[in-house]
């Protein structure tokens, strides 16, 4: 239960925090990139050994600068979109561009690259845009990782296709949107210092952002769309087969026969941390430890992620059963901060830059920089036999952190299928049986009425301030319980809810519902105030917007649509038919005055 | 320095607009020192007209430019008048070809004229040289290195393509689409025919001129 009072904290603390573009004890600084480069937007970011910043841009330069990014110089240019690299030294960098893994040299040290030499090209192109090369990081025995993204357009793509580079396999194969028409889309690889390229794991939809653990250990995300219910953090494990189907035609012996979608969802490995759509991102990117050592606050040891909308999420890990499963956050969502955070690297000073780069509606370099000051802030969240112990980066209040009307807690999960994402099924709220606030004010010991794997578990803390009053800046948290400590997992069924809804509740009307659905899923690119980001629909702006009627804009929200300047993904298998309608309400109420006024 | 633009809580919206204004004042003032790019030749790859998917797009300054595809292992066109116009290729999320800024003078979609014998020759792409502004590529025809070199020719009325390849204990043929321009420089080699063929166990180097009509 949440108080009026805290409502009202709550939005001016957000208001101010809105308008001023920081996130308490953290501000987003924008760099300025250097005139004479060709492109802003960034497809790589990295600093190398000696501290210097390096960044890649959609036309195939590669600039540098110092740690503080002044001085720019053009290192090197001739690169075919660069979406990953790896700074050795002031000579040489590894770039995953487009049609291959690069070495790129400045052989006579004159400060500019002159030799690009092929390391891997183990991998068919079409020419298709959505065929991303995604990396690039080492692993410990200083083997090149990375992984490679599906193609779209579907048939008639494909019809005429002639330029090939690789075996060209045309048709879908199981259902699916985005293909696998050459070898290895869809999959992870391994590239051996000298070159020797291994196919690693499958099941991969777009894993557009590759990230390597201070262990050493691989991993990835995948993003939310066919055959993937949302987008989430996956630690790749060696010949694991991680959900989308396409990939399975360049198996060793093609195609496997799999008789249901059940059948196949038993093949798949979990992914380790869901990252809910629209809580959590829309479209995540590179994912970065934060190996600062505290320089960057109290997260040292946590995974940061970039967002395709205008925010940063973070990532705490814990091995359960032998197998890498955690809690998902929102870190920082900013007006001020761009859309198409895809890239990011520390700083050795401990500042996490961010590249950017979304199709035109968001590009350039900025740095989220921690002012030093004890953020308030929920620190991680572990299993426990029977709930979690949630961890504070301040002290909590006493009397309400141990009050368990502070914390609501729900549990859900998503369908496994051939559609675009998946709405949350088997959603139900979790009672907490008992909590217990450490002595410090720092952990919070739930009991819960109950634990079940396969579901995320999310926790929502609005009511919860600090001893000195200060509200959490992000009351929100999702753990992914793949397995229990008692190494319990969940046996299906994948492929359909196992709650039946009630229809009667499912008609009514709620704009508080409706608001809720587009902050969740609308305002990462229709903004808050309805206005949109420069590529998304304008509702307060362009009257023509909301001038359609009900069935035309459910249909658009529905299916979605994709043209070259901009594109929405279908809603449809993600909202429920009352979700369509709550929204539409809702955006009809805030954004349209002639419906607002009743005419 | 760079701009920042997290401004504390309380100051006004005209102060923000004030002090974005300084921000961006200063930083150019620091940006008008970058340094630019130093070399005259443009290098881009990407998507061009005509050729496999990541190919090259190469501008000399003085208006002569060339697309050569890696895949192809072949300079498939080349072109007097500007470079390319690059704006569809980043144009929003879905790219498309590179156009084309002048007429184009020489014009062939094969693959390279290289061949050991065998009815396909396998072409794999190894890399590109940028040294002194002349553009080098580097590929296997049957396992066999071609190191390419493309620039202006002396008179710059065309370009010229100069191949240097070290053989190993098998012969190798050149059969280009511009016989009656080769040049050989140095090692062993003969016409048979309308082919050029490199002897086994030598190195070879010899030029193949195009010239703008």
């Amino acid at each position: 239960m949440i108080s009026p009072r805290v409502h009202i904290r709550r939005a001016i603390a957000g208001l101010l925090l809105l308008s001023s573009g920081v996130r308490a004890q953290y501000r987003v600084e924008t760099v300025t990139l250097p005139p004479a480069a060709e492109s802003i937007e960034l497809f790589a970011v990295a600093f190398s050994p000696e501290g210097d910043l390096y960044v890649a841009n959609r036309l195939g330069e590669i600039w540098t600068a110092n740690r503080n990014a002044e001085n720019w110089r053009r290192f090197a240019y001739g690169l075919h979109e660069p979406l990953g690299m790896l700074v050795d030294s002031s000579r040489v960098a590894y770039v995953m561009q487009r049609p291959e893994l690069t070495k790129v040299e400045d052989t006579d040290g004159d400060g500019i690259a002159d030799t690009y030499t092929m390391v891997a090209d183990n991998w068919g192109i079409t020419g298709n845009y959505h065929e991303f090369p995604y990396g690039l990081r080492r692993d410990k025995e200083g083997n090149f990782v990375g992984a490679l993204g599906l193609s779209s357009g579907g048939e008639k793509e494909y019809a005429n296709a002639k330029l090939v580079r690789g075996d060209l396999a045309k048709g879908p194969v199981r259902h699916e949107q985005q293909w696998s028409v050459v070898p290895y889309r869809g999959w992870s690889f391994k590239v051996t210092p000298n070159g020797k390229f291994i196919p690693w794991a499958f099941g991969f939809r777009q894993p557009a952002g590759i990230g390597m653990s201070p262990d050493g250990e691989f991993f990835s995300i995948d993003t939310q769309g066919d055959w993937v219910a949302s987008s989430g953090l996956i630690h790749q494990q060696q010949g694991k087969f991680y959900g989308h189907p396409a990939s399975m035609r360049w198996l060793p012996g093609g195609m496997p026969a799999i008789a249901s979608d059940d059948e196949l969802a038993e093949k798949k490995t979990p992914f380790s941390v869901m990252l809910p759509h629209g809580a959590v991102g829309i479209s995540p990117g590179e994912p970065v430890w934060d190996t600062t050592a505290g320089k960057f606050g109290p997260f040292a040891g946590q995974v940061f992620i970039g967002d395709f909308s205008n925010l940063v999420s973070r990532v705490f890990l814990e091995k359960v059963d032998g197998e890498y499963q955690g809690a998902a956050f929102p870190f920082l969502r900013s007006k001020l901060l761009h859309m198409g955070n895809m890239r990011m690297a520390f700083s050795p000073d401990g500042v996490l830059y961010i590249g950017q780069a979304s199709w035109g509606s968001g590009q350039g370099l900025q740095r989220i920089v921690w002012d030093g000051k004890p953020p308030v802030d929920i620190h991680s969240i572990n299993l426990r036999d029977h709930g979690f112990l949630v961890r504070f980066t301040s002290p909590m209040n006493r009397v309400a952190g141990a009050d368990p009307r502070s914390y609501r807690i729900k549990r859900f999960r998503y369908i496994y299928h051939p559609q675009y994402g998946s709405p949350r099924i088997d959603q139900v709220p979790v009672q907490i049986r008992n909590i217990k606030l450490s002595a410090d004010g720092r952990e919070a010991l739930m009991d819960l009425a109950e634990m079940e794997p396969g579901f995320v578990y999310e926790f929502q803390m609005e009511d919860l301030a600090a001893d000195d009053g200060r509200l959490l800046t992000n009351p929100t948290g999702f753990y992914t319980v793949n397995r229990l400590l008692n190494g319990k997992r969940f046996t299906g069924p994948y492929t359909r809810p196992m709650y039946t809804v009630n229809p009667a509740e499912a008609n009514q009307i709620d704009l508080v519902a409706g608001k809720k659905t587009y902050q969740t899923y609308c305002m990462a690119c229709h903004m808050e105030n309805g206005r949109g980001n420069g590529v998304s629909a304008d509702f307060v702006g362009d009257k023509n917007r909301l001038a359609k009627s009900d069935v035309e804009l459910i249909r658009s929200i529905r299916r979605g649509f994709e043209n070259e300047k901009a594109s929405m993904p279908p809603f449809g298998a993600v909202l429920s038919e009352s979700d369509l309608q709550n929204v539409l309400a809702y955006i009809r109420d805030a954004f349209d005055p002639l419906r607002r006024l009743g005419r | 320095m760079p701009e920042t633009i997290a401004f504390p809580r309380g100051i006004s919206v005209a102060h923000r607009a004030f002090l974005l204004a300084a921000a961006c004042l200063a930083a150019g003032a620091v940006f008008a020192a970058s340094l630019p790019p130093t070399t005259p030749v443009k290098v881009h790859r990407t998507w061009m007209p005509e050729a496999y998917p990541s190919s090259y797009a190469i501008g000399f300054g003085s208006g002569l430019n060339f697309c050569f595809d890696p895949i192809r292992g072949n300079v498939i066109y080349a072109w007097a008048g500007d470079y390319v116009d690059l704006s569809a290729t980043v144009n929003g999320k879905i790219p498309r070809d590179a156009v084309v800024r002048g007429t184009i003078f020489y014009r062939v979609l094969t693959e390279s004229g290289f061949s050991t014998g065998s009815a396909h020759p396998e072409i794999r792409f190894r890399g590109f040289r940028l040294k002194n502004d002349v553009p080098e590529f580097e590929y296997d025809v049957d396992g066999i290195r071609v190191r390419e070199a493309v620039r202006p020719s002396a008179d710059g009325t065309g370009l010229v393509r100069e191949f240097h390849i070290t053989t190993p204990d098998r012969r190798m043929t050149y059969r280009g689409a511009e016989l009656g321009k080769v040049q050989i420089e140095s090692g062993p080699a003969r016409w048979v025919g309308d082919q050029l063929e490199l002897s086994g166990n030598s190195t070879v180097v010899f030029s193949v001129a195009i010239p703008r009509q």
